[in-house]
Formats: C-alpha cells, sequence, structure tokens
C-alpha cells in the first residue's frame, strides 16, 4: 500500500501555505498525518500536492487567553493530554484524548488535523462542539471564524472550505459540570459511540446543558431532544433515563459491521444517561 | 527545510542512530520506506502500512511513532532512533535480555515495535505499573506471544519484577 | 511396521525437559532477522496484482496498454500470457471423495472470488507497479454470486464451473451401530455451530524473491513458507525448473500459522517473470491483499448430535462438517483440511463413545479459498463437541466437569469406533486438574454474588484431544494416503562440534533451540557446541512442511536417528581407545567413559579428532564418517491432549465480554522447553479468544470483502488478553525421541469452546445460548433479550443421504 505519486511543500508561513493551497485544488495539507496518511495509503485519497505545516512557526501554542484557552492547530494529542492548562481548565480534553487510538498515534496526530478531519468517531470534534468552542480558519480569501455549531456537517465534512486552513482554535474554560464516554472494546478503537456532556446547576436546576453525540451516527451533532430535557429541570436519576430516552430516540443511526443501528441506539442511551450522571456528578 | 514549491523529491537533514545526513527522498516516500529502502536499516517492519500494527514504530525525538505514518520528508531536521541503536554493539541492552529471558518473542516481527514502545515508556516512566505497561504497548500487535510475556519483560526490566 | 525410519533410539533427558533460552532471539532483539522484505537481489524488480473487485464475472476485456507504458513498468501480464507455461495448481486430497480442482495462476475468462489475481505489473518500484496496476482497466460482466454455502452445497448456481455441483469435497462414514445408540437414547442433544471466517493474519504478511539465472539455468526462490521443499516440487511439477538446479531459502519468517503452509500462484508468477525478464522480482503483498487472498480459514457449519443414556453416558456421536470452502482448492491442503479434519479425525473427542458416524463436504462459494490456520478442522470439531457437551450439561444438570468425568476415556491404550489407537493420554486428569485450578466450588459462590448485583460471569472448559505429529502413520490410519517425507542430517566436525540440518523451519517456534537440545542429550555433548539450520534452505535435509504440531517431533526424530548413528561411530571408537567393549560406553558432559570406571576416559572431541585423522585408533572394520541423514515418522497417529478454562464477565449493555484469565493444562509427552511448549500455548489460546470474540472477514451480499485492513478485522491487542496460569502433564509417547509428543496447534483448537462455553454460562441467566463465533457484542446483547440467530441443526438423514450422491464429473477450467 505504497503513497500515490505526490509532491510536497514545506512553507514557512501561513500565508504561503494558503497560496499553495488556493493554486491547486487537489492539495491537501498535511499536519501529524495519522488521518491523512491511511487514507493515502488506501488510495482513497489521492492530493496532487501535499502542504506540509510542520516548518510554519507558532502553530504549537497552548496558552490561557482570558476566558479561553487558545491553541495552535499544530499542537499534539499527546500535549494536550499532558499540558496543567488543560487539565486545570478543559479536564473533559484530558478524559478524552486518553480515548484516542494509542501514544504512538498521539505523539504525531494534531488538534487541527482531527478537527478538519471531521471524523465522526473523532473526539476533539466531540469535544469541541459538546465545550462550544470555535476556529479560525484562514485562506488567500482571509480570515474568518466558525462556531462547533456550524462546523460538523456530516461523516468526514466540515464547512471548512477546501482551500482553508485552521490557524487557532479557541475553547472557552470549562469549570462547570462535564462528562465524557466511550464504548469501544479495545483500547484506542473507533468507539462505538462517544458521548460529551456539559451543564451547570443551581441548586439542582440544570442549565446550559449540550449533549453532543458521535460515532454511532453520521455526524457529530447535538442532541436538542436530550438538552430540552434536561434544561429547566431538576438533575435526577430518572431525569437522566428520560432526557436519554428521548435523545436516543431522536437521532439516526450508522450501521456496519461493527454494530447495526439498533445495536447502537441501546449503546447511545445507556451512555447518554451514565454521562448526564457522570456530569451532574461535577456541577 | 522549508520548501515553498512543491516537488517531487525533497531534500533532507535527518539524524539517525546518532549519525547525522543530508539526504533526497521522494515525496511519495513514508519514512518506514526511507529507513529500510535507502538507509539499510531493515530492523524496522511492515505489517500493515495503515498504522494499526506498530511493527514499524521508531523514535522520533524521543517519542515513539509509527513511521509508516510519517512522511519521509517530514524526517527533516529530527533525531531518530531505530531498533537497531537499541543494544551498544557489544551485548544485548537490558530491555533485550529481559525479552528474552521471559521468552517476550516468538518469530520476532513485531519485537523491534514493542522494544522501541517500551522504551519510550521507560524514558519517561522508569517505574511504570502494570497497567501503564499496558496502555503503553496496547497498540502494538503480537500474533505470536498472546502479550502475557511482553508485560512481564518489560516489568522486570523496570525492576518491578524478578526474572 | 518395520521400516527402519520408524524406529527411535533411546535417549536420555539432560537438556530436553530444560528452560533453554533461545539461541535465535539475540539476532531477533537487535533488529538484524532477515525476513523476506528484508533480503534484496541486485537489479530486483518489484511485482503488485490487478486484483478482482467482483466476487463472480465474465472477464470481457483487459485494458493494459496504459499501464505497459507506464515509464518504469517492465511486464504486464495476464492469463493469456502465461497460458504456455502453466495453466494452473491443481489440488486433491488424498482423502475420500475429494474432487480435484485447479487453481489458474492468474484468472482466466472469469473471476471467481474478490481478490483473485488478473493481471500481474512488474515494475521498478513496488510504488510504480502500484500506479500502473491503477492504470488497467478490467471489463467485467457480472455472473451470479455464489454465496451461501448452505444453499451451494445442494446444487442451484455454479460458484466454480470446473464443479458443476459445487461440491469440493464430499463423503462419510459409520462405525459402529449408530442407529441403535440413536434409536434407544434416553437423551439426544443436538446443534448446528458456526465458527466464523478468520485469518490466520501472521504480522508478517506473504512474499517472495525470484531470481532466475539465465546462465546457468538455476533459480532461487526466497519465499515466507513454511513449506519450502513443496514449493520446490511445485516449481518442478507444474513449471518445469529443474530441482536439482531449484532452490527455495526460507528466511526468517514472520508468523506463518498455517496460511503459509500452501503454495501461492503468487510463488508460482515471480519464477515465470524472472525467467522471462532475467532479472530478480520481488513481491511483497500488503496487508489487505493478505486479508483478501491469503487463505481464509475456519468457517464451518457443524451439526453434531449425541445419543445419551439415562446417566448421561453418551452412546453415539454423529457429526456433519460443512466448510465454505471458497471459490478453489487451496493447494495442497484443500477444503478437506477444514471438513474432513472435523469429520474424520477424532469423531469421538475424549470420549468413550463406541459409535460414531460422519459426513464431512466442502462447497464452492465465489469467496477467497479457504485453507490452513492453526488447529485447522479441529476446532470446529472441538467446538462442536465441546459446546454441545455444555448443552447435555444443562439438560442433565450436571457440571461441566461432572458430565466429561462420565463420558471420558479412562484406560490406555484405547481403540475409537474407526479402529484407531490412542496409544496413551491423561484425559481424565485434565478435567480434574482444571477443576482444582479453577476452583469450582469458589467460582460458583462467586458467579451467584455477582449475578445478585447485575454482573455475570461465566466458566467454560474445553478438553480437547489433538492429532500431532502428523505423519505418513496418521494419514494412512485415517483412510488418506498422504506420504510425508522429512529427514535431518546431523554432522560432527574433528573437533567435536556439531551441525544439525533439519528439513523443517521454524516461523517463531524455537526449532534452533530444541533440535540441538535433542542432539545434545543423543551424543552426551554440551548445548552450546551444536549449531542448527533450521530449513533455511532445500539444499539441506528434507522436510514435508511444518504444519500438523509435527515439527519438534519428526525433526526431532530424525535427528535422533542420525546422531545415533554418529554416537554408534563415537562409541566404536571410544570403546578401542579405551580398550572396553560399547555396551560399557557412556557418553556424557562431553566425554566418553566406561561404567564403573568413569576415570577411563576420553573426550569426545578427542575421539572424534580420531576418527577423522587417526586410523591406529579405528577398531577392525572401521568405515569413517560422521555425517548422517536420516528419516522418521512416527508410523501411526500421535494424540496430544489437555484443556483450557476461561472465565469471563459479560456486560449484558454493551455485550462486551472481558476474558478474566485463562487456565491451561496441557499434556505433549515429554516437553523439550517447556518455556516454548507455554508460550505456544498463549499465542494459541488468545488467538482463539479472537476467534471466539473478536475476529471475522465478512463479506456482504455482494461478495465483497468489507474487512480489508487490521481497523477493520479486529486481533486481540494487549489490553484484551489474560493472564494464564499453565500447567504440564508428561505422559510419555511410546513411540517417539525420549517421549515427546507434539503442540502448538492445541491453544486454537481448543480455545474457541472454551470462550463459547464461557459466554453461554454467563448468558444462562437470560434463558439462552449462542452457537456462533464471534460471539459479538451484538450477539450477546440480542441473546440477553432472548434473540439468537443461527437456529437449529438440520435434519440428519437429509444430510447423510445427500451425502451419499457422487460429486458430479469435473467441468472446464475456464467455463462457469
Amino acid at each position: 500500500m505504497k503513497l500515490p505519486n505526490i509532491r510536497y511543500a514545506s512553507p514557512a508561513s501561513i500565508e504561503d501555505a494558503c497560496d499553495l493551497l488556493s493554486a491547486d485544488e487537489d492539495s491537501k495539507i498535511i499536519a501529524g498525518g495519522q488521518s491523512l496518511l491511511p487514507v493515502m495509503a488506501m488510495r482513497l485519497a489521492q492530493p496532487s500536492v501535499v502542504v506540509d505545516l510542520g516548518n510554519v512557526p507558532g502553530l504549537t501554542d497552548l496558552e490561557e487567553a482570558g476566558d479561553y484557552i487558545r491553541f495552535g492547530p499544530m499542537v499534539t494529542h499527546a500535549a494536550i493530554v499532558s499540558s496543567p492548562a488543560v487539565a486545570k481548565h478543559l479536564p473533559m480534553m484530558v478524559a478524552a484524548g486518553r480515548h484516542i487510538a494509542h501514544p504512538q498515534i498521539r505523539n504525531r496526530g494534531t488538534l487541527g488535523g482531527a478537527l478538519a478531519h471531521g471524523d465522526a468517531a473523532g473526539e476533539w470534534p466531540l469535544v469541541l462542539l459538546a465545550l462550544n468552542g470555535m476556529v479560525e480558519v484562514q485562506s488567500v480569501r482571509g480570515r474568518r471564524t466558525i462556531d462547533a455549531d456550524d462546523l460538523f456537517v456530516g461523516p468526514y465534512m466540515t464547512t471548512i472550505a477546501a482551500d482553508e486552513i485552521i490557524t487557532d482554535v479557541w475553547i472557552p474554560s470549562h469549570s462547570d459540570g462535564w462528562g465524557y464516554g466511550e464504548f469501544a472494546r479495545r483500547a484506542g478503537d473507533y468507539g462505538l459511540a462517544n458521548v460529551a456532556v456539559v451543564m451547570s446547576t443551581e441548586g439542582s436546576q440544570i442549565s446550559n446543558a449540550r449533549v453532543a453525540v458521535g460515532a454511532a451516527v453520521g455526524k457529530i451533532q447535538r442532541v436538542p431532544e436530550a438538552e430540552d430535557v434536561l434544561n429547566g429541570s431538576e438533575l435526577s436519576p430518572e431525569r437522566a433515563e428520560v432526557a436519554s430516552e428521548a435523545g436516543a430516540k431522536s437521532l439516526s443511526y450508522i450501521s456496519d459491521i461493527h454494530g447495526s443501528a439498533e445495536y447502537r441506539q441501546g449503546l447511545v442511551q445507556e451512555l447518554i444517561r451514565r454521562t448526564i450522571v457522570e456530569a451532574g456528578a461535577r456541577t | 527545510m522549508t520548501s515553498s514549491s512543491p516537488s517531487n523529491r525533497v531534500e533532507i537533514d535527518v539524524e539517525v542512530n546518532g549519525r547525522r545526513r543530508t539526504v533526497a527522498v521522494d515525496a511519495r516516500d513514508t519514512l518506514a520506506d526511507h529507513l529500510r529502502n535507502d538507509q539499510k536499516l531493515t530492523g524496522i517492519k511492515l505489517g500493515c502500512e495503515h498504522g494499526v500494527c506498530g511493527a514499524c514504530t521508531i523514535l522520533m525525538d524521543g517519542a515513539a511513532v509509527r513511521s509508516c505514518l510519517t512522511l519521509a520528508a517530514q524526517g527533516d531536521g529530527r533525531s531518530i532512533r531505530t531498533v537497531e541503536d537499541l543494544s551498544d554493539g557489544a551485548a544485548l541492552s537490558p530491555l533485550q535480555e529481559a525479552f528474552k529471558r521471559h521468552h517476550a518473542l516468538q518469530c520476532g516481527f513485531c519485537t523491534a515495535g514493542f522494544l522501541i514502545s517500551a522504551t519510550e515508556l521507560l524514558e519517561s516512566n522508569p517505574s511504570p505499573t502494570r497497567d501503564e505497561v499496558i496502555e503503553a504497548l496496547s497498540g502494538n500487535l503480537c500474533r505470536c506471544t498472546g502479550y502475557q510475556t511482553i508485560v512481564e519483560a518489560v516489568l522486570d526490566a523496570a525492576g518491578q519484577i524478578g526474572n | 511396521m518395520d521400516n527402519p525410519h520408524y524406529f527411535s533410539p533411546p535417549i536420555t533427558r539432560n537438556v530436553i525437559g530444560k528452560r533453554v533460552p533461545r539461541t535465535e532471539d539475540a539476532r531477533l532483539l537487535t533488529g538484524r532477522g532477515k525476513y523476506l522484505n528484508d533480503i534484496n537481489a541486485d537489479g530486483q524488480l518489484h511485482a503488485c496484482f490487478v486484483r478482482s473487485p467482483a466476487a463472480h464475472a465474465q472477464i470481457t476485456g483487459i485494458d493494459a496498454a496504459a499501464a505497459s507504458e507506464m515509464p518504469g513498468v517492465h511486464l504486464v501480464w495476464t492469463a493469456a500470457d502465461i497460458e504456455e507455461y502453466c495453466a494452473g495448481i491443481e489440488a486433491q486430497y488424498t482423502a475420500e471423495g475429494c474432487e480435484a480442482m485447479t487453481m489458474p495462476l492468474l484468472a482466466k475468462d472469469v473471476v471467481r472470488y474478490v481478490g483473485e489475481p488478473v493481471v500481474l505489473v512488474v515494475a521498478e518500484s513496488r510504488a510504480v507497479a502500484e500506479d500502473a496496476c491503477d492504470l488497467v482497466g478490467l471489463e467485467l460482466e457480472a455472473l451470479e454470486v455464489v454465496l451461501d454455502p448452505r444453499k451451494s452445497i445442494q446444487g442451484g448456481p455454479v460458484a466454480n464451473g470446473e464443479r458443476p455441483d459445487n461440491v469440493g469435497i464430499r463423503g462419510r462414514a459409520t462405525f459402529g451401530d449408530v442407529d441403535e445408540a440413536f434409536s434407544n437414547a434416553e437423551h439426544v442433544v443436538s446443534a448446528l455451530y458456526h465458527p466464523g471466517r478468520v485469518a490466520a493474519a501472521p504480522m508478517e504478511t506473504r512474499g517472495c524473491l525470484a531470481d532466475y539465472e539465465w546462465t546457468e539455468d538455476r533459480l532461487r526462490l526466497w519465499v515466507s513458507t513454511q513449506m519450502p521443499h513443496y514449493v520446490k516440487m511445485c516449481l518442478s511439477l507444474f513449471l518445469g525448473f529443474d530441482e536439482s538446479r531449484s532452490e527455495v531459502i526460507s528466511p526468517d519468517t514472520g508468523g506463518g500459522f498455517g496460511q503459509k503452509a500452501h503454495v501461492f500462484p503468487e510463488e508460482m508468477l515471480m519464477p515465470l517473470a524472472s525467467k522471462h525478464l532475467k532479472t530478480p522480482v520481488k513481491w511483497v503483498e500488503d496487508r489487505r491483499e493478505n486479508l483478501l487472498a491469503g487463505s481464509h480459514a475456519h468457517e464451518q457449519f457443524v451439526t453434531i448430535q449425541y445419543a445419551a443414556n439415562a446417566e448421561g453416558r453418551i452412546t453415539g456421536v454423529r457429526t456433519h462438517a460443512l466448510v465454505d470452502g471458497g471459490a478453489y482448492h487451496m493447494p495442497p491442503q484443500t477444503m478437506a483440511v477444514e471438513c474432513w479434519a472435523t469429520a474424520a479425525v477424532t469423531p469421538t473427542g475424549i470420549y468413550d463413545i463406541p459409535a460414531a458416524e460422519y459426513i464431512y463436504e466442502g462447497a464452492v462459494t465465489n469467496k477467497c479459498p479457504m485453507g490452513a490456520f492453526r488447529g485447522v478442522g479441529y476446532t470446529a470439531g472441538t467446538l462442536a463437541r465441546e459446546s454441545l457437551m455444555d448443552d447435555l450439561a444443562r439438560k442433565m444438570k450436571m457440571s461441566p466437569f461432572e458430565i466429561r468425568r462420565q463420558n471420558v476415556v479412562k484406560e490406555f491404550p484405547w481403540t475409537n469406533p474407526q479402529g484407531v489407537v490412542y496409544e496413551e493420554g491423561s484425559f481424565l486428569e485434565v478435567i480434574n486438574t482444571l477443576e482444582e485450578m479453577v476452583d469450582y466450588p469458589a467460582f460458583l459462590v462467586r458467579q451467584e454474588e455477582a449475578r445478585k448485583n447485575g454482573k455475570y460471569l461465566g466458566l467454560g472448559i474445553s478438553v480437547f484431544v489433538e492429532s500431532s505429529g502428523e505423519s505418513t502413520g496418521m494419514m494412512q490410519a485415517h483412510g488418506a494416503t498422504d506420504v510425508f517425507h522429512d529427514t535431518a542430517t546431523v554432522k560432527m566436525d574433528s573437533t567435536g562440534s556439531v551441525t544439525i540440518t533439519s528439513g523443517l523451519n521454524s516461523q517463531g517456534q524455537g526449532h534452533q533451540t530444541t533440535l540441538a537440545q535433542v542432539a545434545a542429550d543423543v551424543l552426551g555433548i554440551s548445548f552450546e557446541s551444536i549449531s542448527v539450520d533450521a530449513g533455511t534452505s532445500t539444499k539441506g535435509a528434507y522436510g514435508s512442511g511444518t504444519i500438523g504440531s509435527r515439527a519438534a517431533v519428526i525433526a526431532g526424530g530424525c535427528v535422533n536417528r542420525a546422531a545415533y548413528a554418529i554416537r554408534e561411530k563415537l562409541v566404536a571408537v571410544a570403546a578401542n581407545m579405551l580398550e572396553s567393549s560399547e555396551e560399557d560406553i557412556v557418553l556424557e558432559e562431553g566425554f566418553a567413559s566406561v561404567i564403573g570406571a568413569r576415570e577411563s576416559r576420553v573426550s569426545i572431541a578427542d575421539v572424534a579428532m580420531a576418527v577423522y585423522w587417526d586410523s591406529s585408533k579405528w577398531p577392525a572394520g572401521f568405515e569413517p564418517g560422521l555425517e548422517f541423514t536420516k528419516a522418521w515418522d512416527t508410523s501411526r497417529p500421535m494424540f496430544s491432549n489437555g484443556g483450557h478454562a476461561l472465565i469471563v464477565e459479560l456486560d449484558p449493555v454493551t455485550g462486551f465480554v472481558k476474558v478474566e484469565k485463562v487456565y491451561s493444562v496441557e499434556d505433549c509427552g515429554v516437553i523439550i522447553n517447556p518455556t516454548i511448549v507455554e508460550g505456544q500455548i498463549r499465542g494459541g489460546v488468545i488467538q482463539g479468544i479472537g476467534m471466539g470474540l473478536f475476529e471475522q472477514l465478512v463479506y456482504d451480499n455482494a461478495g465483497n470483502l468489507s474487512t480489508t485492513s487490521f481497523l477493520d478485522y479486529q486481533t486481540p491487542t494487549m489490553d484484551v488478553s489474560p493472564p494464564f496460569e499453565i500447567r504440564h502433564i508428561e505422559t510419555p509417547s511410546v513411540m517417539t525421541a525420549s517421549g515427546v509428543k507434539g503442540m502448538g496447534e492445541s491453544g486454537l483448537i481448543s480455545a474457541p469452546a472454551a470462550v463459547l462455553n464461557a459466554v453461554n454460562d454467563a448468558l444462562s441467566p437470560f434463558g439462552s445460548v449462542l452457537y456462533e463465533l464471534p460471539a459479538t457484542p451484538e450477539k450477546i446483547v440480542r441473546a440477553t433479550k432472548g434473540i439468537v440467530d443461527l437456529q437449529g441443526p438440520q435434519n440428519w438423514e437429509e444430510l447423510w443421504e445427500r451425502a451419499g450422491v457422487p460429486a458430479l464429473d469435473r467441468g472446464p477450467m475456464d467455463a462457469e
């Protein structure tokens, strides 16, 4: 499974990288390569030019920026999972990041790469959506910001244009309740169902609930039917059950050799319930 | 080295097992293919070429990575160590001795990858628990041993258990 | 039988039995192993195949123009280009009822499974060869795809025109009064088991490097194989390469597990390409090819019935084994390697059942051909017998240990209904040892407590007997006529060191170490003074394959005889030098000495020196020479035995199963190297857990393989692999050097049944029983809701009658 015949460029700046993408519509960014290279090895993608961001300076920042944590796109999964700032302000990312594949993949894979890849079974897209983060992208046409709610539109499909490059990822610091869970048979497997939940409580009344699902469904998405059951109501195990049942019913599921739609629905329902309980316990 | 215009051949500056060289690679070469075919370091094995089996694992700037999921061009400016670098050329390293002692290899095809992954683990965590060993090494596949003796070899090398 | 090569000279055990560290390891640990892809020949080119994207289609056109014109491409071949050299590889097993089938080297006129090689491209690099393959246009006209073996075996649409009724093999036999047993039975239990389709998936894929030197008409073929001599013979029989000018070289091999015990079309094509191009040509498959077209394994539909009396004593067994054989016989094993092995070998397992009846059938389908994988048909047979035994236990309200004790063979030698003699065994001791190891009463308490807390534990056992040390004798006793030919050469140098060349190569089993242990004991010299070449070249000794848990036994037997011949020479000269009689000479610790007068001794090295260089030390009539090549065969069947117990925990919400621990008991006679034996047990059991829970090759309704990468074909990883507790029993064989028997396959023969039994035990509060492997999470969740998809055994009378119908005559190879 040798890689197809590509040309390689390693620009020194984001601007140069944007120019390269704009000049050839079949060119593609390579960040960590952990998603792109397998796809190329299987010849499911055959870009004409691979544009490596590895020599562009300043893309590996990880800093507290006001109410946010700002990440450069080339920050690796390993760096995120071991960052004290992330542990303090975005503990969900540490929990989620440990599910990503294996340490060897995490040493190379990047946040920007994972978000741009938009894999419905991906951990960072799910986390970004749950935590209401956003990305900034740049192209020859300028810069713009995309909120997580507007980013993921289908399997491996985002609203980032082919010639746009993620330059920054902003995630609001989170000190409220959160929960993250995956059902996977072996360490590092793509999840059969992934769920992320955040919520606040005043007393035991829930607000700001965001319930996000991945892996079992075709695209990373929030589950408004579950959120509506939670917001404004009292936190309780029964409420978690009602929310998870309503939420699970509202989704449409993928079906493949690892699990039928019916099986995945059962998993999602149980996982939403558990993750709501987990999030509630942390408020 | 940066290069703003796309090309089929890329010149890279790479240090491998302590030896620094400037070499030209094809844009489509993986680091695995370059190290095996150009630098003759055939200790690296190709078991799947899609990043799952771990037989191609090397150390890049001290971190264990899949060389089949790295472009040769991305080795530029990096310091790479392969399995050939683990012994001093006259004797097996303590980790290698522990593998032999515990029968942690049978056909040997996956072994280089395990040794490299275990080397990264022990360099960052000299006294790992059994669970930490398993977490660090679960990304390496073995079809022969059933894994138990590999875990024991790594724990032995870390001084956590006896022979 | 009294042929000399059935005789095993006596041997003491000093180094045999020791946990000698492997001499193979230092090379492999330092990255110095040289596997097929690490070997290069000057000027070599690289091969890649265009493989069929369709499961069954007529080839109406192949457009190779663009591929041929690509820079760096040296050769593009289709079936038309090689017809003059070789039409294909014919395979036909010598068991009764196996029909001949031919596997083409490249698909001619018809493609019959997704992944079948159609076009060969040779180019300056594998990457360019792959690029060129992408440019080849295949015009295909779809034919009806045949996928269900239970339907295809009944006729209907034809999967491969060579077998117009889709029957690759069919046979039946009955021993003892089976009908009487079933009509008088107090209890009859029956079931249909479906072990799924799995891949051996060695970490090293298949590959070969052919180097034909035209100036000498000489061919060298490096190949990652378990059968180097068989490959060499095929080079002669099918391609016309003279055996005396061919050499098959076995590099270090990264696992074989039976998948590499075949000869593949790719391995026949590279020599042809090399001869045509006058350059070396190398083929290394990638993982996708290995899963698509490297032989598949183990998938069968097995119907089994026990007739039992009121005490649960089984009086008769009926077994129907139907293998989903794929589109061709995989040479040389054929579909027989599954269905015939399941039905006709150990049909009564470890049980003293007086009557047995069996049917074996191989159905031709449009899938990758079925081949050998560790345990071959013994796996499905053990699965059926051991799982049905648990069904009977549940019905009789007996524990799985009790029901087995009720039925197990207790005295040896024992003759089974076929007249096959089991010389020795420890079946009952294994059952009792397992029960003790798991502490069954304590487990039951723990299981009950867990259930109260909504946790589901299960215990499953599988007690097996395994035909090991596979040999001519074994084949003939079971009605096949294969002859195995194996030799070893042992040579002692004038300075007393020894070189062994075995005809059997190694894929990780440590023969380089274990054969030296055997020779050290025969010759009384140190382990360190012995060097072993374990089948690295066909220039050396001869072998019939590292398969069938036979290598240690057979190679050890050959080494014993050859070393013993050297011993006789040494003893003759030593006796002369020490003025003693030959019977009083002892060879030990590097010295030849006189019994009762140990100070009267001479070093073996000095004796060797005398044999070579000092005729004054020779007795009268002495013929010098310390190099011998000897053959050996067991002459009759050999059986090892043992058992496994697994404890699992099942999560009813997700259906995930965690294997908590494995308990293993192994009796492979006298053990040469316990560490190596334990490694084989663990490796095989983990593959059994893979087959039981995780691994499945899946075809969709159009015959496309969905599982073409390690993302989808999921072998066990470290985090899901349990710890082991292993105990050894040593019941020495009466026929081998030092009592050694074979092992290696036992983990995969036995563990799948233990997995299924454990899962079913965990499911028992839900009232469901599973019959299919892998026991996937989804199947388990459905089972907790009372839904089990595979239903019911087939009607025996119908199966028996169908099996009496002879297969139709062979059709032409290119017809459909």
